[in-house]
């Protein structure tokens, strides 16, 4: 187990820019302090230590804005923002580590603080590596606090039982619950439109005999065509004509039937949005060819173009193609006109115009590509649009469609007809703007001769096509939001004819005749949805009863060791810690029972009772601290710290606290730094363990800028001894004075634990030193005389040694030094000779 | 690290849950399933299993509609 071998704290709460620093060479520590002097702050220093925060805020604040900037001293100078508890931290190796959280920032109105821990100078999450193990929330670390120890009984029920399981960390089954909750969740039972035709078609009173049976067994292919076929039968039967004997028959006789029962109903169908062909645009390659023949166009010479044939024919002429010397021309005759020179000039010029026709020939089709782009997005968004609205106002009077129409229709969907109708407008504006980008674009391409294709005929046809893919895109979008509205309305209107038609039922069939393997599957994954489900159900049950016995074990251990704790503080009493039991599976709520025996020392038939009920405020306490020393203990917590654990009211079960609590507590090798506000308990705890090396302060807070100073001072009488010894052999009245005062003091506390001594040897272990808090040596002294029997000239070394130092109290001769000299001598052979090794070890620095 | 500290590491109370339960029945088998495993991989390794029972009902279903 980790134990601490210091703490230091600066700029935390209440400690002002001065680090206190508090050394804990031995089991125990013992601070006392009046109320007000930093002994909370100095706790919760330890708390933030370990744990990054203080859980004050969490169980006092009712906003956490009450918390904003709670952790740095409010006195300290805006400048020293340094807030850091520090603390040499001994693992369970044996091995010295120094630890350091710095408060990086305080508690703000909405949000938590941070701050920064490092272990030997290295940045750590927690201090687990150490061997420090902290509980889990809310009270995770091993500090008592008034606040702390009644959380236990303050909380609402729920978090009580919260306390309790995170005494006992049983989150992990908490959170197994809830994985396995969550699984089942997010087991959902399949849908699809074929499913919901057969649950409609199994509501219809006609129909249930036929498809009920869907809802039992193995879903097969013919048990879905016999239902189907059987309810087909059924919904024909009502009819004139014969039902047909084959099941494809009936579908068809079925489609057949709703047609003319529908036929002049509302054209839902207009209403309906069609597909979108996605606009790919036009391809760079047809704008390339374009732009490439309009280029040679305005370079090309055209009369040689148009001499094209001509020259061909004059160069196959042999003694032309061939000439290597000048010939005449063949076409005019003029003598010598060709030349090689001017040959070899008629073969480019052909050549080049070879690729003009090559380009034209590209340019031609390329063209028509642009033209037929702008057709194609006209022709596809129209045929994507609802019919409605290609109708003009004769159309839809004569189809009966209006939009008061589709209201009616709605019915009580009427709500519905709202975002429909307002997609409307923008649906038709982008359809303008598609047709009015199209009409751009084919306007700029009909005015196009293509031999004398222009660049700029080519922009503009580029920029007209830029423009109508850009109106499509518009379009695409306002088409996508009509659909989304459109969903609900034509479902509804579909079922409304189908309802005014009376084709409902035999719709549905036919949807179940056109998804026969659909259904089927859909009817195989319900199937095994609900056969998962019911096993998961079960499974869980099962995992609850578990749990619950896993509790009722749990909770059974738990309780006995708090009443073990409970029983060190409150032997024998007739009301009692009974234990711990789960109300119901336990999920939400404990129940902490109180045992009540007709007997004063707590013997006899006893009756069980809620603690919260029947306890007193002592006796709540007491369960507080119980429950906080169980979980310490359970959760091997190397140290414990206690700030005024027994109330100054309780003062009947101080003793038993100091003597079996803490006693146990030493004994589990459990580190102990008690804070109390008591001076009697924190003198009375000095003398119980004055065998052990302790650790003993005293806490002040005389300027708060500076904060509480802790200083290390000892109770006992060795520290007594120690601080009369630097007076030994002055000769100074006032020195001597002084002297005399200290060696009294030692003297009365030599006298009191000589008495207390035989008290307890006689068997009285309750006597403390407090018990003769007033007594003067005048007073101890005929109590002491009869124990100084070792030696028989004892009784008077002591009879003069009270002679000696009682001037010294008073406005008398002071003794001499030599006297107090002699004095001080006896009284360390009485602390020898009579109370030993008790005292031997010295107990402070 | 500008933190508090890391969660406690949960405590082994998965093992006596199993004990507590028949072995073969789903609900040992779901926690079998989380015994020794990350928390954080609970609900995927929980998700996956609900996954594998579906299928195995559904294949089942279909094996006998064949």
């Amino acid at each position: 187990m980790a134990r601490l071998n210091w703490i230091e704290v600066r700029g935390f709460r209440a400690f002002g820019p001065g680090p206190q620093r508090v050394c804990l060479t031995g089991p125990m520590a013992l601070v006392w302090g009046p109320n007000s002097q930093g002994k909370t702050s100095f706790a919760e220093a330890i708390e933030f230590l370990l744990t990054g925060k203080t859980v004050r805020r969490e169980f006092l604040s009712s906003a956490t804005r009450e918390f904003a900037d709670s952790l740095r001293n409010a006195h300290l100078p805006d400048s020293d923002r340094r807030v850091e508890v520090s603390a040499e931290i001994v693992d369970a190796a044996g091995v010295a580590h120094a630890v350091r959280r710095v408060l990086d920032a305080d508690y703000s109105p909405s949000s938590a603080c941070s701050s920064t821990l490092r272990i030997d100078g290295a940045v750590a999450s927690d201090l687990s590596s150490l061997g420090v193990r902290l509980s889990l929330p809310p009270l995770e670390a091993p500090v008592l606090m008034q606040h702390t120890m009644r959380y236990v009984l303050s909380a609402k029920p729920q978090d009580r039982t919260d306390y309790f399981k995170a005494l006992l960390e049983l989150a992990d089954l908490e959170a197994v619950r809830g994985a396995i909750d969550r699984a089942r969740s997010s087991l959902r039972a399949p849908t699809s439109p074929a499913l919901e035709a057969l649950a409609r078609c199994q509501g219809q009173a006609v129909l249930t005999s036929a498809f009920q049976p869907l809802g039992a067994g193995a879903p097969t292919q013919r048990r879905v065509l016999d239902s189907i076929s059987d309810g087909l039968e059924r919904l024909l039967s009502a009819g004139p004509d014969p039902v047909p004997s084959s099941h494809e028959d009936r579908v068809a006789v079925a489609r057949r039937l709703i047609e003319e029962r529908e036929r002049g109903a509302f054209p839902v169908d207009a209403l309906r949005a069609g597909t979108l062909v996605a606009a790919t645009g036009i391809d760079a390659a047809i704008w390339q060819a374009l732009d490439h023949f309009a280029t040679l166009v305005a370079g090309v010479d055209q009369e040689a173009s148009r001499l094209a044939e001509l020259f061909t024919a004059v160069l196959r002429i042999p003694t032309v193609g061939a000439a290597s010397g000048p010939v005449d021309c063949p076409v005019c005759q003029t003598p010598n006109a060709l030349h090689p020179a001017r040959i070899a000039e008629l073969r480019q010029h052909l050549e080049e115009s070879a690729a003009f026709r090559t380009a034209r020939a590209e340019a031609l089709p390329a063209l028509r590509r642009v033209t037929e782009f702008a057709d194609d997005a006209q022709r596809n968004v129209f045929g994507s649009c609802p019919a409605f609205l290609g109708w003009d106002d004769p159309e839809r009077a004569r189809r009966g469609f209006s939009e008061e129409a589709v209201i009616e229709m709605l019915g009580s969907a009427s709500a519905f007809a709202r975002p429909w109708s307002e997609r409307i407008a923008p649906l038709r504006d982008s359809l303008a703007g598609v047709a009015a980008s199209a009409a751009g674009l084919r306007q700029i391409t009909g005015g196009i001769n293509v031999d004398a294709l222009r660049a700029e005929q080519v922009g503009a046809a580029r920029v007209a096509a830029a423009a109508l893919v850009g109106a499509l895109s518009a379009f695409a979008s306002t088409l996508t939001a009509y659909r989304g509205a459109q969903g609900p309305v034509v479902a509804t209107l579909e079922a409304e004819v189908a309802r005014r038609s009376q084709t409902t039922a035999l719709r549905d069939v036919v949807l179940l005749a056109d998804q026969v393997a659909p259904l089927l599957e859909s009817l195989v994954l319900a199937r095994a949805h609900d056969q998962v489900a019911s096993k998961l159900d079960r499974a869980v049950r099962e995992i609850d009863a578990a749990t619950g016995r896993v509790l009722d074990a749990k909770f059974d251990a738990l309780g006995d060791e708090v009443g073990r704790w409970w029983s060190l503080l409150r032997p024998e009493e007739p009301t009692s810690f009974a234990g711990i039991q789960r109300a119901g599976t336990g999920r939400r709520y404990i129940d902490l029972k109180a045992k009540l025996s007709p007997e004063a020392d707590g013997s006899g038939a006893h009756a069980l009772r809620d603690v919260v009920a029947v306890f007193s405020d002592s006796q709540l306490n007491c369960l507080g601290l119980a429950a906080f020393l169980a979980r310490t203990v359970r959760a091997g917590a190397g140290f414990v710290v206690l700030d005024d654990p027994v109330p100054a009211s309780d003062d009947e079960h101080r003793a038993f606290f100091l003597e079996r609590v803490l006693g146990e507590l030493l004994a589990s090798s459990c580190q102990v730094i008690l804070l109390t506000h008591e001076q009697r308990t924190w003198k009375d705890a000095q003398l119980r363990y004055q065998h052990l090396p302790l650790n003993v302060f005293q806490i002040a807070l005389d300027d708060p800028r500076l904060g509480p100073i802790i200083e290390e001072t000892a109770d006992t009488l060795d520290a007594a001894l120690n601080r009369a010894r630097p007076y030994i052999g002055r000769n100074h009245p006032d020195v001597r004075k002084t002297a005399a005062e200290r060696r009294r003091d030692a003297t009365e506390r030599l006298c009191k634990l000589l008495i207390l001594q035989d008290l307890h040897a006689s068997g009285n272990r309750s006597a403390n030193l407090s018990d003769y808090d007033g007594k003067n040596l005048g007073q101890l002294f005929p109590l002491v005389e009869p124990l100084l029997t070792r030696d028989p000239s004892d009784s008077g070394k002591l009879r003069v040694i009270a002679a000696q130092l009682n001037p010294g109290n008073h406005d008398d001769t002071t003794p001499s030094a030599a006297d107090l000299k002699v004095s001080y001598g006896n009284l360390k052979a009485f602390r020898r000779d009579y109370l030993g090794a008790a005292t031997a070890a010295p107990a402070s620095a | 690290m500008a933190a508090t500290h890391d969660p406690v590491p949960l405590p082994d109370n998965l093992a006596a849950l199993a004990a507590q339960l028949a072995p073969g029945a789903l609900a040992h088998d779901l926690v079998s399933l989380l015994v020794d495993r990350d928390p954080d991989e609970w609900n995927d390794a929980l998700a996956t299993r609900v996954r594998a029972l579906l299928d195995a009902e559904a294949a089942g279903l279909r094996d006998g509609s064949a």
